[in-house]
């Protein structure tokens, strides 16, 4: 009797661990949740987190922001219809093709909820929905003013932590997300992922209880401070990375220096199965998806240029060419790596058999 | 090359199934250059396609050449006959710019405004889905948050372009609404040249265009009929200083406004032209025009200049353009004031209560017909019995010839619309007043910055007396200047919207008090309870 149950669970085990560590598209959920010019970096946060996904390949039909208010056009702006995170003024974030989801009054508490847990109403049009599935990575980045365990939206309402770790969790149950990165730069940030308890949920904030979260630098010109320390720093790190990129997050989370921020910056990966250190950057910040490619038998690894750029990647095709057997499974930039044998086909075909032979035997007992 | 003989396989299979019957889709661009007298500059582009809906073999197949499918989708799918989208940013100033209004005749006023017509039952649903789908599109809330803020009462004002069965009329006001980049890259994406070449290219510099004082955009779209092509227009005006920070000659080029010269031209257009309105007076200009024409424009016969753009000697230049001998400009301590001119505000202002004191002017020598129109929110309360109507100071009841009164119906989301029909007698000031109180908002009415207060449309009047723009044969022998302010095709004239400051609580009063009382509670509970169920007394001890 015991056979048909053993069988049964172990072939669903094999099953959830091949599907594992897949991901096929990504989306990002950006939130300035504050109002009014002198919050200025804050828009300048989120816009340098939504410039730096563009660039690594995240389409703006995958990306929500969401920005309380509207700093480019504020009358106050000396520099019309641009916006600068850094004093040298050489790059300007909202540049001349942006596309912001929800603005000034929408970013709201219930807007948020709705839009992370997909209960809008019919006639909410594609762009402000997050249309992701149980195979999508999913990184949310929120900044504001905060405090214990909650987030200051526009002037007047306020989300806790046990708001958003319901979402997410809701979301988990949904199969709306495949991980998901939580990042917020806000002052005691980390209090508000103190309440996660969803799977597969990674997080990091700028600054731990009791402690504020500090603006970088001024620029006098603006008038205003441009960008926040903890934002700078991490978007200082991910600059130079590009698409290829093998960099992981644990890396990204080894750079946090208290001496640098001026605050502790918080990380909590408790709820992920997969340690930090073996999630790329790339698989939040970059819209890298997972392509199926063929692997020659006895391909040499020495010969593909990984981490260059693409055209220096001519091997690559070449190697392409010489084989036609369907075996791996893998990233176009993995292409070459050694791959963990979890996901190769014949094994997922024998374990979804195994799961079939389970649920005959299951009912055949029953039967009897 | 295969490529590009592959495409051109492809399109001309695309025409041929579109069947001899649908006329070839156009795209036809203007740039109106429009010197004003305050050393300004109205600039106003002008992208016109007419289109044919291509259907395929069956009604689930559709080939869109020049206008993308993000635009008229939606439009057929919730039976949409004509729509109207306008963001308008900044001041008109009416007396300084000698103008009534931006040259983009159907701009609305301040902030957002959406109006279209419908056709066939269940509109209301149709509305709310169309109106979503272009909030998407343009990145900006320009439908109603509820049914009831949708306003049904300016059929009459806005004729629909084309006849049709079963049509209803919706409009909605978002007076907050402004302009930004977000609202101009879908723009240039509905356009086939997206930005990239004709006159297009001028128009994508967000930095440039958006740091202009006043700037309108918008879409304006008739969809086809049985019989007829349909027209999407899509503009962009603005108002550019001509005159240098500190003080200089306004004489300017392309490249000083637009800080490029003359893109190349958009290959698939159909005509590409640069127009220029000549001031009173004249204007040097080089390259030579190609045309002078003389034409009605907005009420005043003006001599018209015109480049066509895909002339080869024209292409890649910078256009010049100076008034003669012109020294420093020097600020005119007069103008001219245009045929109509509104002024409106809130004035005897307490926490509550106001007063609307609009000012109509009517500057020609003749009577004008007009329709004033307010649209209220539910918390702005009118009291039309305490309205007064005055002229050059004298109290003119008689003026008022109906008054067409819809009440909201508070505190559901709703509005008041109020049209007035009405004669402005010539060469004198209509001053209407009325009175009205602002209703307490509860606390979840409020907007997120309450304290700033709350806008109201834009105000409109509707001149129902205007001729149009097209020339007759008798116009010919006019001088330029000659006015006649029917010869318009400006039908309305808005007022500015306004910021009405609401009595606004201090919303941390109530967590004071909730706070205080819980204290006092928590403070005094104990000792009172002590009170009423304690007796004090001798206890005498147990052996």
């Amino acid at each position: 009797m015991l056979f048909p149950w053993v069988c049964l669970l172990l072939g669903l085990l094999g099953l959830a661990a091949a599907t594992e560590d897949r991901h096929t598209n990504n989306w990002a959920v950006l939130v300035c949740a504050s109002r009014y010019w002198f919050n200025y970096r804050h828009m300048a946060n989120t816009l340098a987190m939504y410039r730096t996904i563009k660039r690594l390949g995240i389409p703006d039909s995958n990306i929500i922001l969401m920005l309380a208010d509207d700093v480019a056009c504020n009358a106050r702006n000396v520099f019309p219809a641009t916006v600068y995170a850094n004093k040298d003024r050489h790059l300007d974030l909202y540049g001349d093709n942006v596309e912001v989801d929800y603005r000034g009054y929408e970013v709201t508490v219930e807007n948020f909820l709705r839009l992370m847990t997909g209960r809008l109403s019919d006639n909410v049009p594609p762009n402000k929905r997050l249309l992701s599935d149980a195979s999508s990575n999913v990184f949310v980045y929120l900044t504001g003013h905060g405090g214990n365990e909650f987030l200051k939206f526009q002037d007047n309402e306020e989300m806790s932590a046990f708001d958003i770790a319901d979402a997410v969790e809701q979301m988990w149950e949904k199969k709306r997300y495949n991980k998901l990165l939580f990042m917020i730069d806000t002052c005691q940030a980390n209090t508000m992922y103190s309440q996660f308890y969803s799977p597969n949920v990674i997080a990091t904030g700028s600054s731990e209880l009791g402690e504020n979260s500090l603006s970088h630098h001024n620029d006098m010109d603006i008038g205003v401070a441009v960008i926040d320390s903890f934002t700078h720093f991490v978007l200082e790190y991910i600059e130079p990375l590009n698409k290829t990129s093998r960099n992981t997050l644990q890396n990204l989370f080894d750079t946090y220096d208290y001496d640098k921020i001026h605050s502790t910056a918080g990380v909590s990966s408790h709820l992920s199965t997969t340690p930090p250190s073996e999630i790329l950057i790339t698989d939040f910040f970059g819209g890298v998806a997972g392509v199926e490619v063929e692997q020659p038998a006895t391909a040499p690894e020495g010969d593909v240029a990984i981490g260059a750029g693409w055209e220096s990647s001519e091997g690559a095709f070449h190697r392409q060419d010489s084989a036609r057997t369907f075996r791996k499974i893998a990233t176009t930039e993995t292409a070459g790596l050694p791959f963990t044998p979890t996901s190769s086909t014949p094994i997922r075909g024998i374990l979804g058999a195994a799961v079939l032979v389970g649920a005959a035997a299951l009912a055949f007992s029953h039967s009897r | 090359m295969r490529l590009s003989h592959f495409v051109a396989v492809l399109s001309s299979a695309v025409l041929a199934s579109a069947g001899p019957t649908s006329p070839q889709d156009a795209f036809h661009e203007v740039l109106t250059l429009q010197p004003l007298p305050d050393g300004k500059l109205s600039v106003l582009f002008e992208f016109t396609t007419h289109f044919s809906l291509h259907k395929g073999d069956g009604p689930s197949q559709s080939h869109h050449s020049l206008t993308p499918p993000t635009l008229l989708l939606p439009l057929e799918k919730s039976n949409v006959s004509e729509l109207t989208i306008s963001f308008t940013s900044g001041q008109w100033n009416q007396l300084r710019h000698g103008e009534s209004g931006p040259p983009a005749y159907e701009a609305g006023g301040g902030g957002g405004e959406v109006r279209g017509w419908l056709e066939g039952g269940d509109t209301d649903t149709a509305w709310d889905d169309v109106t979503h789908a272009f909030a998407g599109l343009f990145c900006a809330t320009v439908g109603a948050e509820h049914v009831g803020e949708s306003v049904r009462t300016f059929g009459d004002l806005y004729p629909p372009a084309r006849q049709g069965n079963n049509l209803s009329h919706y409009l909605v006001a978002s007076p907050h609404l402004h302009l930004c980049t977000e609202n101009l890259t879908p723009f240039l994406s509905l356009l086939p040249s997206k930005g990239l070449s004709g006159l297009s290219a001028l128009l994508a510099h967000p930095g440039n265009v958006l740091g202009w004082g006043f700037k309108t955009e918008g879409i304006d779209v008739v969809m086809p009929s049985k019989t007829q092509q349909g027209t999407w227009t899509g503009w962009w005006g603005g108002v550019v200083d001509l005159v240098p920070e500190r003080g200089g000659t306004r004489g300017f080029t392309l490249k000083t406004i637009f800080g490029t010269n003359l893109p190349r031209p958009f290959p698939k257009a159909a005509s590409s032209t640069l127009r220029l309105i000549a001031p009173e007076g004249g204007l040097a200009v080089d390259p030579a025009p190609q045309k002078v024409n003389k034409r009605w424009v907005d009420g005043r016969r003006r001599e018209v200049a015109e480049w066509d753009l895909f002339t080869e000697d024209l292409q890649d230049k910078d256009f010049g353009f100076w008034w003669h001998e012109e020294g420093p400009f020097k600020h005119p301590l007069h103008f001219e004031p245009p045929a109509v001119t509104i002024s409106r505000v809130a004035a005897d202002r307490h926490a509550s209560d106001a007063t609307f004191v609009v000012n109509i002017a009517n500057n020609a020598d003749v009577d004008r017909e007009a329709v004033y129109s307010e649209v209220w929110p539910w918390w702005v309360k009118g009291w039309l019995s305490e309205m007064s109507v005055k002229v050059n100071g004298a109290a003119a009841p008689d003026l008022i010839h109906s008054i067409d009164y819809h009440p909201s119906t508070p505190p559901t989301p709703s509005t008041t619309d109020l049209h007035l029909r009405l004669t402005l007698p010539a060469r004198s000031t209509v001053q209407l007043s009325i009175p009205f109180t602002k209703l307490t908002l509860k606390y979840d009415d409020h907007v997120p910055d309450a304290e700033r207060g709350r806008e109201i449309p834009a105000s409109v009047l509707t001149l129902l007396d205007v001729k149009g723009e097209e020339e007759r044969y008798a116009d010919k022998a006019l001088e330029t200047g000659t006015v006649d302010v029917q010869r318009t095709s400006r039908r309305r004239v808005y007022g500015p919207k306004l910021l009405l400051d609401v009595p606004t609580p201090d919303f941390s009063m109530p967590y004071n008090v909730i706070i205080m009382s819980s204290t006092v509670m928590a403070v005094f509970f104990g000792s009172i309870q002590g009170r009423i169920i304690r007796r004090w007394g001798w206890v005498e001890a147990s052996k």
